[in-house]
């Protein structure tokens, strides 16, 4: 094309570009004329319109997109920006604080500007920023709060940490080998504590580390790159692998495999040994690809010969590093995962071995080793120097191999069971009809378990985490005896096996507190599952044991949040037998008890949404044990509370569809509460509330079954204030509305007997309606017979419903006489109607 | 060159020190291409806290200095926009070679750069197509390397060639297609 002809084109094509899409043909016709090839070459590139406004957006440009981040934003969220302190790979961080004067603490704000986050991305999101939010450690800086931001894009409230950077404050002070072992292990037992928790750190290294005037050291964005990692099937939008700091990753995560526990193990080695040496193992090159190769092919340097030959004390140093602290530190670096410490406390606990002078568990890599990795490496290339080597070696060359082969299946199971009970898990759950595969899965992990827990032996953290396997089975089982029925022995059981193993683990480390907490919360488990079998006294007993042993590890007075939580949730699972056995008096005195509790625990941990939530849920639990014991106004009190609560936490994050659930319950049983009082109109207004709210939440996601239980309910509770107001024809407006929803819900694979019970209900429901109407003054007695028929029909409709259930085994013995019921009053409207 | 320094030269165009601005440009481009190099060489600065990404302050310290006049700033956003176009030119480079070594899935590159991530489009591709463009249309290059590379608002690409809003935008809006054509391969020319 001549620059004379596309001007000619280019014009045509902006004047088309500003014309109607509709009118674009007749335009086209009029500029084009009867020049065909100018027609073709307009139309060619008007057809990509759509493409480029999408590909080639000059706002999404690298460029633009940079400038817009480097403008400060006012707020984010409720927060209030007072200015920006870094700028990193994923967005901008800033210092903030709360911009509703609640009280002013400071925070640090993380803006994430390199990924915009799509829907499902959000509630991800969400869910991992809970859990996150959970991590309480003096060595990690807490996650306060997270959200979405005007602009879209995702950020975290993060506590604010004073403080310099790990290696500015060691040269600082110039520390010793005694205090930088000393800051490591405050790092490592942060990590420790958060693998515990299942979660990794993924990004370890010395600038994600501050350490405050008071000698802490406190661990930054932890768990940020795993929730920030890519969704499944949206390899294609969003940016390849997770952000990585090359010079700490390990090779595995060089080469891109799956992110263990043993890669935070490896980047721990590293900041180990740069801390000591002053120098990282591998030279900083010049190039990302020397680097990569360096981590995944050579030799890692002896710590001792690393260290500057020019710095003071140079050979002092020297001396200091050889022997076990090299080894220690080589263990950790090891090429091979399987060859490291398997976990950071047994890291850390060598390093304590070697502090206390006693011997250490690493070994120093023998001969044999090396040479087995060099065939290792090159696995195709030398069968014969394999097959050399392995006749030199002999007898003790085998046995090195078969031990070998027991670590890597031992580690194997490890991995695959931890894959299987969380991950598959997780994955199945929202996958409509999958009871079934859940079970199975639960099953195999259970097995993988048992083998775990025989080989476990001394190894104190695999118990543990065999512990928490079993309580994860257990919960697994609770769950799906909500929708199958029949598993809750097996619960119980597998809870009770976590509970006695950390039961044991404590005995012997009774200062131990993350041990401690997750034997009150296994303690409580097995309380609540006692609850679920019906056998309330064993479970009552078990729960006072967890409220003694949660009290006492609180202690009086106690300003653990962690602690009071636990107390917190003992005692609410021993009010909750007490309510299962109708033993009111004894449950409420408990639950004045949590309130209160979660009060105290709110205080302590002001900017903890979740700790807002604990008060709310506490004040509604409560307030709904005085409603069944006819305290109404004491009830009203709580829910107020409750509702205040709720209400806040809606309006400080729009998107928080858990928070307008919970709310949506406070309405609703306001609205039940007005209803019993006689206030209609104030009912209405309660129930319409939670009824929109619901719609919202089931809006956002159509597959969530309990909104579209809720939005139901909701209905069918407006129709049934109708009805008592009298207004009968509004009255079943609402209920075939709520009928026509539960009847939709039936059809879905998520379905379970009590959405057939409840739409029986509704079905009686409309019967009773119906029947009213029938009954009132002034229809013709044409009209009356008719109205009765429709009753019958109604009736007929939920015997129905509830014979089927009955066929089907699923029906409570004692709903049995209902269908009865129901057939009885089915005949008498079909005889009134004729 | 530090940061301070740059600053110093600005405030000195901002006086209106027409050799401050002759003297800046190679320091500024030097600048960014030695950064670029060290980001891309792992050396990047391992404190979360601390602005990591240097070429953006500097470009940005060029591109949002209010205090450059009129005229200058003009002159000034152009050049920008041309060191940026090669900072992300020499960068993408880097990349496909780091691709090439089998490298692929190892490391986000990307990140070191922060802005750079989800290339939705291939740069060098674009790059090239551009410069079938700029020989085609002279001007309309021009404005596609200001908007894109540039990341500068229809009103600053119009304050900088001197054209109207209007004239931005129809350039803006038939260059897109032309060049989604031109790499998509199937050129007119």
């Amino acid at each position: 094309m001549t620059a004379a002809r596309w001007g000619e084109v280019k014009a045509i094509l902006a004047s088309l570009l500003e014309t109607d899409p509709g009118q674009r043909a007749n335009e086209m016709e009029r500029l084009c004329g009867s020049d065909s090839e100018l027609r073709a070459s307009v139309e060619s590139l008007l057809a990509r319109e759509q493409k480029a406004g999408a590909l080639l957006d000059s706002v999404a440009g690298p460029v633009a997109q940079m400038r817009a981040e480097a403008a400060v934003p006012e707020s984010i969220g409720p927060y209030k920006v007072v200015r920006q302190i870094g700028r990193g790979g994923m967005g901008v961080v800033y210092l903030g604080e709360r911009a509703d004067g609640q009280y002013r603490k400071q925070v640090a704000i993380k803006l994430i500007t390199a990924a915009h986050p799509d829907k499902q991305t959000s509630r991800r999101f969400e869910r991992e920023r809970q859990i996150l939010a959970q991590l309480e450690h003096p060595g990690i800086a807490r996650l306060l709060d997270g959200g979405e931001a005007a602009g879209g894009q995702l950020y975290f409230i993060m506590e604010y940490v004073e403080g310099l950077p790990l290696l500015e404050y060691c040269s600082r002070d110039q520390l010793g080998v005694k205090g930088r072992l000393a800051l490591f292990l405050q790092i490592a037992d942060a990590v420790a504590y958060a693998h515990r928790r299942l979660i990794v750190h993924r990004d370890l290294k010395p600038g994600n580390v501050l350490v405050t005037a008071e000698g802490q050291a406190k661990l930054l964005d932890f768990g940020l790159g795993q929730m920030l990692d890519a969704q499944p099937g949206d390899e294609i939008t969003q940016a390849g692998p997770a952000p990585l700091t090359p010079a700490y990753a390990s090779p595995e995560q060089i080469r891109g495999e799956p992110y263990t526990v043993s890669g935070d193990v490896y980047s721990l080695g590293v900041i180990l040994f740069e801390l000591l040496a002053g120098r990282r193992p591998y030279p900083a090159t010049t190039s990302y690809l020397d680097l990569a190769r360096a981590i995944c092919d050579r030799e890692v340097p002896p710590l001792a010969s690393a260290i500057d030959a020019t710095i003071p004390n140079a050979a002092l140093l020297r001396r200091e590093l050889r022997g076990d602290l090299e080894t220690i530190v080589a263990k950790a670096l090891d090429k091979d995962p399987r060859r490291r410490y398997v976990t950071v406390d047994e890291f850390a606990a060598d390093l304590r071995r070697y502090e206390e002078g006693r011997p250490v568990v690493a070994r120093k890599p023998t001969v044999r080793y090396r040479a087995a990795r060099l065939v290792a490496r090159h696995r195709i290339a030398a069968p014969a120097s394999a097959l050399a080597l392995l006749l030199i070696l002999g007898f003790a060359g085998f046995g090195w191999w078969e031990a070998r082969r027991a670590e890597r299946r031992f580690n194997q199971v490890r991995g695959l069971a931890h894959s299987v009970m969380f991950d598959l898990y997780d994955a199945i759950v929202p996958l409509p009809g999958s009871t079934a595969a859940r079970a199975l899965l639960a099953r195999r992990a259970i097995d993988y378990l048992e083998n775990l827990s025989q080989e476990a032996g001394g190894n104190r953290s695999l118990q543990h985490e065999v512990a928490l396997g079993y309580r994860r089975i257990g919960e697994v089982e609770g769950d799906l005896a909500e929708s199958s029925l029949g598993k809750v022995p097996a619960a119980l059981e597998n809870l009770r096996k976590s509970a006695a193993i950390l039961e044991r683990l404590a005995a012997s480390a009774p200062d131990d507190k993350d041990l401690g907490h997750d034997l009150v919360r296994a303690e409580v488990d097995v309380a609540r599952a006692y609850g679920e079998a019906g056998q309330f006294d064993a479970g009552i007993a078990q729960a006072k044991r967890a409220v003694a042993m949660a009290a006492s590890a609180a202690g009086p007075q106690s300003k653990d949040a962690v602690a009071l939580s636990d107390v917190e949730s003992a005692l609410s699972a021993q009010a909750d037998l007490f309510s299962g056995q109708k033993r009111y008096s004894e449950a409420v005195a408990l639950r004045e008890r949590v309130r209160e509790l979660a009060v105290r625990v709110a205080s302590l941990r002001q900017a903890n949404p979740e700790a807002k939530r604990s008060v709310a849920v506490a004040a509604k639990r409560l307030g709904a044990l005085y409603g069944v014991m006819g305290r109404t106004d004491d009830a009203l009190r709580e829910y107020g509370t409750a509702r205040l609560i709720d209400e806040e936490r809606c309006a400080r994050n729009p998107r928080d569809m858990r928070a307008k659930i919970d709310l949506s319950f406070d309405y609703s049983d306001l609205g039940w509460f007005a209803g019993v009082r006689n206030r209609p109109e104030e009912a209405l207004g309660f129930h319409r509330k939670a009824l929109e709210l619901r719609l919202q939440a089931s809006q956002a996601d159509p597959q969530d079954f309990r909104a579209a239980g809720g939005v139901a309910a909701s209905m069918r509770r407006i129709g049934l204030v109708y009805r008592a107001m009298g207004k009968l024809r509004e009255a079943l407006d609402e209920l075939e509305q709520a009928a026509a929803r539960y009847s939709d819900m039936t059809h879905r694979p998520a379905a379970d007997w009590e959405t057939v019970e409840k739409l029986a209900q509704t079905e009686d429901d409309i019967g009773n309606t119906w029947s009213d109407l029938a009954k009132a003054a002034g229809a013709s007695a044409a009209q009356r017979r008719k109205t009765y028929l429709a009753a019958a029909g109604a009736y007929e409709q939920a015997r129905g419903l509830m014979a089927s259930l009955r066929e089907q085994g699923k029906l409570p013995k004692s709903d049995w006489p209902e269908i009865d019921g129901l057939a009885e009053k089915a005949e008498k409207a079909r005889r009134a109607g004729q | 060159m530090a940061p301070q320094d740059i600053a110093q030269l600005l405030v000195r165009v901002g006086a209106g020190d027409k050799a401050a601005l002759d003297e800046m440009t190679p320091l500024v481009y030097e600048e960014l291409r030695r950064l670029a190099q060290r980001l891309l060489a792992v050396e990047r600065p391992d404190h979360t806290l601390q602005p990591t990404a240097l070429v953006h302050e500097a470009y940005l310290r060029l591109v949002d200095q209010r205090s450059v006049d009129w005229r200058n700033r003009a002159h000034f956003l152009g050049v920008a926009a041309t060191m940026m176009r090669r900072v992300l030119i020499n960068h993408a480079k880097a990349r496909n070679a780091a691709k090439r070594e089998g490298f692929a899935n190892a490391v986000t590159l990307d990140d070191a750069f922060g802005i750079f991530s989800t290339p939705a489009i291939d740069v060098l591709a674009l790059n090239h197509s551009l410069e079938e463009l700029s020989k085609l249309d002279p001007q309309q290059g021009k404005v596609v390397e200001l908007r894109y590379f540039g990341g500068l608002s229809i009103e600053e690409t119009a304050e900088c060639l001197g054209i109207s809003p209007a004239t931005v935008k129809r350039e803006w809006g038939t260059a897109r297609l032309w060049l989604l054509e031109h790499m998509e391969g199937n050129p007119q020319s």
